[in-house]
């Protein structure tokens, strides 16, 4: 099938201006590397976060025992003591009224509740560790490691990402707790809470990617953390985990109204840094309108001058009977060329760039962002959006830049009437 | 009759109104060669645009093959120029990253004949104005002389009916300019292609079969040759 003549001509005056068509070329292909690696880089350190944080180290939903309203104590305390004394503001709940009465029962119910895929329960609590002159305040959590790793994937901190089997006496730590001790799997710490203290076999050493808690974390099983803080049969709470982790805040709703106990989703826990994320997303997506208006207004006026160079001789093809479309179609097929070239070379560096990132995660530092490593991946969507913007950018142009140039009497150009 | 310009009249715009053609009339029959000479703006060049659509007059008709010219829609007026008149401007305005031959065959192509049509009619034309070897070359390759006589070819690739060119050897020397020249005469003798040219140079116009003068945009004298 023979090519238009407005194909042959765009490709002509394409090469034989190969500055002002490779600047176009470049001109595009960095736009469209920002427009796609801004909010890829956002959008895979939000996935990361939530990975990371919601379904490595935190259940979608948590249920507690519901806290004592220190008013309603108070309020108790002055209708005991009549109109005589007013009793201080003071936190007077009875520790073993910080946990969950009956949670087998309570368990059940979560576990019936809609949405609700799986349930566990913990028992969490304060403490430290030593080893030589060594000494470390942390966070002390029992579970049943098969049930909790239902709830929250959190295998994948272990060795082979399969979850520990630990012993009553064992204790699995973070690594950056293991190097601050100086101990090794096999080896043993002590173990101290309010209550108890003992001594405790290093079992395993995990890597959650969070600073904090490859620091400041011990698992313990259940039972062992419930004879550590003497709560007796009782447990922290439970954590549940949702069938959709979107479902979490109707469903924690739906749990709230049941059970009459606290009950919190990950989006309440994590209500700061959602927000944090959300104002960064929004400034990312003006800074990208900015790149995106940057580029059009850029190759237009680029695009612009280039057809202003060439009046003479879309003068002459007007003169032989070319029409206004025929114009216009060389320049939008000029366009095009530009577009298919500069967004193909944006999309290769950019997944170039994201491949390395790969391979070679950023180092940032762990004790501000959280996370020792970051790499952005890409997304589908934001090429999609960068290649959609690219093709309006430059088809705008040509349809602008063409707007007047077809309009020009051949005779005025020509003898420059 | 191939050509009528039936009193027309051109002013551009000003105070007073620059009036360039006086209600100018003029036929011209299928075959001739017709010489527009006459001092500078005298109105040759602005009745040869006039007449070849590019611009359009004040008042007054103009019909080409029994069409009213400038009654026709944007879109029906370049099929018709472009299937109906071929145009060589003073300069050579030829498209300078194309090759002699491309640059022929565009006004081939603008008409929609296939490429190897294009092609084909492109090569003879080019051959006939004595280019065979040259037609790979681009403008900026050729001489004066050789790139006026591609524009003549490019103006006959889609056969028009009435060939118009202005001061097609103005710039060229005199040797070459007489070798175009000849050129023009033996398409009018051997093809029968009908010829407007507009030209100062008098030993030009002795070869056209007929003078038309101008003088302030109006015709002063109209003789036939033989």
């Amino acid at each position: 099938m023979a090519l238009p003549y407005e194909l042959h001509l765009a490709y002509h005056n394409l090469s034989r201006h190969p500055w002002q068509t490779g600047a176009m070329v470049v001109g595009l292909a960095l736009a469209v590397l920002v427009m796609v690696y801004i909010p890829s880089t956002m959008s895979s350190f939000y996935d990361d976060m939530i990975d990371r944080t919601v379904e490595q180290n935190s259940a979608h939903v948590t249920i507690w025992p519901r806290e004592k309203q220190k008013g309603r104590m108070a309020q108790a305390l002055r209708d005991e003591e009549g109109d005589r004394a007013i009793i201080a503001l003071t936190d007077r709940t009875d520790p073993r009224a910080r946990n969950l009465n009956g949670y087998h029962a309570l368990t059940g119910r979560v576990a019936a509740t809609p949405g609700v895929v799986a349930v566990a329960s913990f028992v969490r609590g304060n403490g430290t560790v030593s080893r030589g002159r060594v000494n470390l305040g942390i966070a002390i959590e029992g579970v049943d490691f098969p049930q909790y790793g239902r709830v929250i994937n959190f295998a994948k901190h272990f060795p082979g990402q399969r979850l520990p089997q630990l012993g009553p006496s064992d204790v699995a730590i973070g690594f950056r707790m293991a190097e601050k001790l100086g101990v090794h799997v096999g080896q043993h710490i002590h173990i101290a809470t309010p209550s108890v203290q003992r001594l405790a076999r290093v079992r395993e050493v995990f890597h959650s990617g969070y600073y904090d808690k490859d620091l400041h974390h011990a698992y313990v099983p259940l039972q062992t953390a419930q004879r550590l803080f003497r709560v007796g049969n009782e447990v922290s709470g439970l954590a549940a985990r949702c069938d959709d982790l979107q479902n979490a805040p109707p469903v924690s709703g739906a749990l709230r109204e049941r059970l009459a106990l606290k009950v919190r989703n990950w989006r309440d826990d994590n209500a700061a840094l959602l927000a944090e994320i959300a104002t960064v997303q929004r400034v990312t997506f003006f800074i990208n309108l900015l790149v995106a208006m940057v580029a059009s207004v850029g190759m237009a006026s680029v695009f612009s001058m280039f057809v202003v160079n060439r009046q003479k001789e879309l003068a002459i093809l007007r003169a032989m009977g070319g029409s206004r479309g025929s114009l216009r179609a060389i320049l939008m097929m000029e366009a095009m060329f530009i577009c298919v070239i500069g967004t193909f070379i944006g999309f290769t560096v950019v997944m170039g760039v994201m491949g390395y990132e790969q391979s070679n995660p950023y180092q940032v530092s762990a004790e501000t962002y959280g996370i020792a490593s970051y790499a952005t991946k890409p997304k589908l969507w934001s090429f999609l959006t960068a290649g959609i913007l690219g093709f309006c950018t430059m088809a705008a142009s040509a349809w602008w830049s063409g707007r007047r140039a077809v309009k020009l009497n051949p005779i005025d150009v020509i003898f420059g009437r | 009759m191939l050509l009528v310009v039936d009193n027309v009249t051109r002013q551009f715009g000003g105070t007073p109104p620059l009036v360039v053609l006086h209600d100018v009339s003029l036929s011209v029959e299928k075959g001739e060669f017709v010489a527009l000479v006459g001092p500078s703006g005298a109105g040759k060049t602005t009745l040869l645009n006039v007449v070849s659509t590019l611009d359009a007059p004040s008042r007054g008709t103009i019909r080409i093959a029994g069409v009213d010219v400038h009654r026709l829609g944007q879109r029906e007026l370049n099929r018709f120029r472009s299937r109906n008149l071929g145009f060589i401007f003073q300069d050579d305005l030829l498209l300078p990253h194309l090759t002699a031959l491309e640059n022929v065959m565009l006004p081939g192509r603008i008409a929609r004949l296939s490429r190897r049509r294009a092609r084909q009619r492109a090569q003879e034309l080019l051959e006939r104005v004595g280019l065979a070897d040259r037609m790979g070359h681009r403008p900026g390759q050729l001489s004066g002389g050789q790139r006026q006589r591609v524009n003549l070819a490019r103006a006959l690739v889609n056969s028009p009916a009435l060939l118009l060119a202005d001061e097609p050897t103005a710039r060229l020397d005199q040797a070459t300019g007489r070798g175009i020249i000849q050129l023009f005469q033996e398409l009018n003798d051997q093809l029968g292609v009908t010829i407007v040219m507009v030209t100062h140079d008098h030993d030009v116009a002795a070869v056209a079969k007929r003078r038309v003068e101008f003088i302030d945009g109006r015709i002063a004298s109209d003789q036939r040759r033989g």
